[in-house]
């Protein structure tokens, strides 16, 4: 079966800086993938490249079977980029939902707006979503009402609500306060067991050991090893991945974000 | 066992007393300025009200107005308040969509249309209200374009007005985080969709109070149209019945306090919109 995410040779320049050296990355589909590695090491921006929230100066993204090169873009590559946007949901480390909105319309944002779909089948895929991440007793509430990790949750649900063929989990608890995390880890986790196909930057080893099925380590914008979570943190061969393995051992387990 | 009955109130605790302390300063701040403001007000009526007064052997005598003459000609001077309220409304409402779509426009990457946008800003900004009033009254009718004194005013004040308002929706636009943009963009929107659904809506929220305030503005500013001699609203009227009878200063006095109390009221409603909108909202 075809990956649902194929990363060939991509590389990204800010300005000078070149945060991604030839990252190549192939996700299955069921599969649960986590990047670790220290703040700065590019595991943000290798996410973001792939749904072209930031442009990639060279190589080649391919999801669902959509190529697109890194450089200038046609129109015609404007529209796959925006038909892999469709096809992958973001979930951000600053939640990012609507505040002008409630939450079941930031949740049914997406299929009235972007789907066409009719009022009644949006609110019956949000209601839906909603339920899945244990929000629906806050679907009339507005985003300032709610707390950091049910914010985050609905922003799941609001990415699920486009039943992308992947999700992407840009350090999605790495903004929330300590007590509010397991909540939002443990519908990661749900849909994990569900087998949704998951790519997740994180700094959270606990959950990078329990939920993937891989675990990738990057540092200084290159894939420095990868391999099962057992493989990467009882038996880490790079001496980078050792140093990050041994930090967390040693009790820290999250570092402030990018 | 016996319960105690409760008849002496529970005591204060010491953040209860802090708390009154804060709360009375607060209101005798507010009474001290209500105060001092009605001893002003009755100061200014007393300037106007030609009261002789003696101090030792000096006489002297304040300021006389002509009451008859405020009373004959107020019903003629009050009925320019709705052609004043009536062209700042519409001239806001020109100015509200003009500076929304140069706001829009200074995000443009094409560049003619960023362009087009800061060049109409710059050109209205640099060049004074008045005179815009006039060309746009007494110069184009020489290129055969002869619009009526109220739709002239209406396009200089909309066209000016525009200009500087431009600036707040720019910084109401600015105000809507990339987060949002990006968490838009990766459900799908086109960017188009984006702009309508999620950044407008939340730059207009921002906008609406300071377009209050420049509605306020507005009312003050419309009395430059009386110049064309054809809008008949209040300064016109108050100029007209001043100068014809040789009571400017009961006339000028009338307009005034029909600006100011328009103001306090536009300024009441613009308050507590405010307020409104500042609640909640993230």
């Amino acid at each position: 079966m075809a990956p649902i995410i194929k990363i060939t040779h991509l590389a990204k320049f800010f300005g000078r800086l070149q945060v991604l050296k030839d990252v190549s990355l192939e996700v299955n589909s069921q599969e649960v993938v986590c990047i670790i590695g220290r703040s700065g090491a590019g595991k943000s921006t290798l996410l973001r490249c792939i749904n072209f929230l930031e442009e990639p100066s060279f190589g080649d993204i391919e999801v669902d079977g959509l190529c697109v090169s890194g450089g200038k873009k046609t129109k015609e590559q404007r529209e796959l980029i925006h038909e892999i946007r469709l096809r992958t949901g973001m979930v951000f480390q600053e939640f990012n939902l609507f505040p002008h909105m409630s939450v079941l319309e930031n949740v049914m944002e997406g299929p009235v707006t972007v789907k066409k779909m009719d009022r009644a089948s949006a609110q019956k895929i949000a209601e839906m979503n909603l339920e899945r991440v244990g929000m629906s007793f806050k679907k009339n509430d507005y985003p300032n009402r709610i707390s950091g990790g049910q914010k985050q949750r609905v922003a799941i649900a609001r990415a699920l609500a486009m039943e992308p063929k992947v999700m992407l989990f840009d350090e999605p608890t790495s903004a929330l306060d300590p007590e509010l995390i397991g909540e939002v880890l443990a519908v990661m986790k749900s849909l994990a067991h569900d087998g949704t196909t998951m790519l997740v930057v994180t700094h959270e080893m606990e959950f990078a050991r329990d939920a993937a099925n891989r675990v990738i380590v990057m540092h200084e914008g290159e894939l420095v090893e990868q391999g099962t979570p057992a493989q990467v943190f009882d038996h880490p061969e790079n001496v980078h991945t050792q140093a990050l393995v041994e930090r967390y051992r040693s009790g820290k387990t999250s570092q402030p974000s990018d | 066992m016996t319960t105690p009955s409760i008849s002496a109130p529970p005591a204060k605790s010491q953040a209860d007393l802090i708390y009154e302390m804060q709360v009375h300063a607060k209101r005798r701040f507010s009474i001290g300025v209500i105060i001092s403001w009605f001893v002003m007000l009755a100061f200014l009526v007393f300037l106007f009200s030609s009261t002789k007064i003696t101090i030792f052997n000096f006489t002297f005598k304040t300021i006389h107005i002509d009451g008859a003459f405020i009373r004959e000609n107020l019903p003629f001077i009050a009925s320019g308040i709705w052609v004043t309220i009536g062209i700042s409304a519409l001239s806001i409402l020109f100015a509200t969509i003009l500076a929304l779509l140069a706001a829009l426009g200074r995000l443009s990457k094409f560049p003619p249309i960023y362009a087009l946008c800061t060049f109409y800003v710059s050109l209205i900004r640099g060049t004074p209200l008045y005179l815009q009033i006039f060309f746009f009254f007494l110069a184009l009718p020489q290129v055969g374009i002869i619009l009526p004194g109220l739709w002239a005013g209406v396009l200089a004040l909309g066209l000016n007005y525009g200009a500087y308002m431009s600036e707040i929706f720019r910084a109401g636009l600015s105000s809507v985080g990339k987060g949002q943009r990006e968490a838009a963009l990766a459900i799908g929107m086109t960017p188009g969709q984006m702009m309508q659904r999620i950044v407008v809506p939340q730059a207009l929220r921002f906008a609406i109070p300071p377009t209050g305030n420049e509605f306020i503005a507005m009312l003050k500013d419309s009395a430059l149209v009386s110049a064309t001699g054809f809008v008949h609203e209040l300064m016109w009227r108050a100029t007209k019945v001043g100068r014809a009878q040789f009571h400017n200063l009961e006339a000028l006095i009338t307009a005034a306090v029909f600006y100011w109390v328009m103001t306090l009221v536009f300024s009441y409603f613009q308050s507590r919109l405010e307020t409104r909108m500042s609640r909640g909202e993230r």
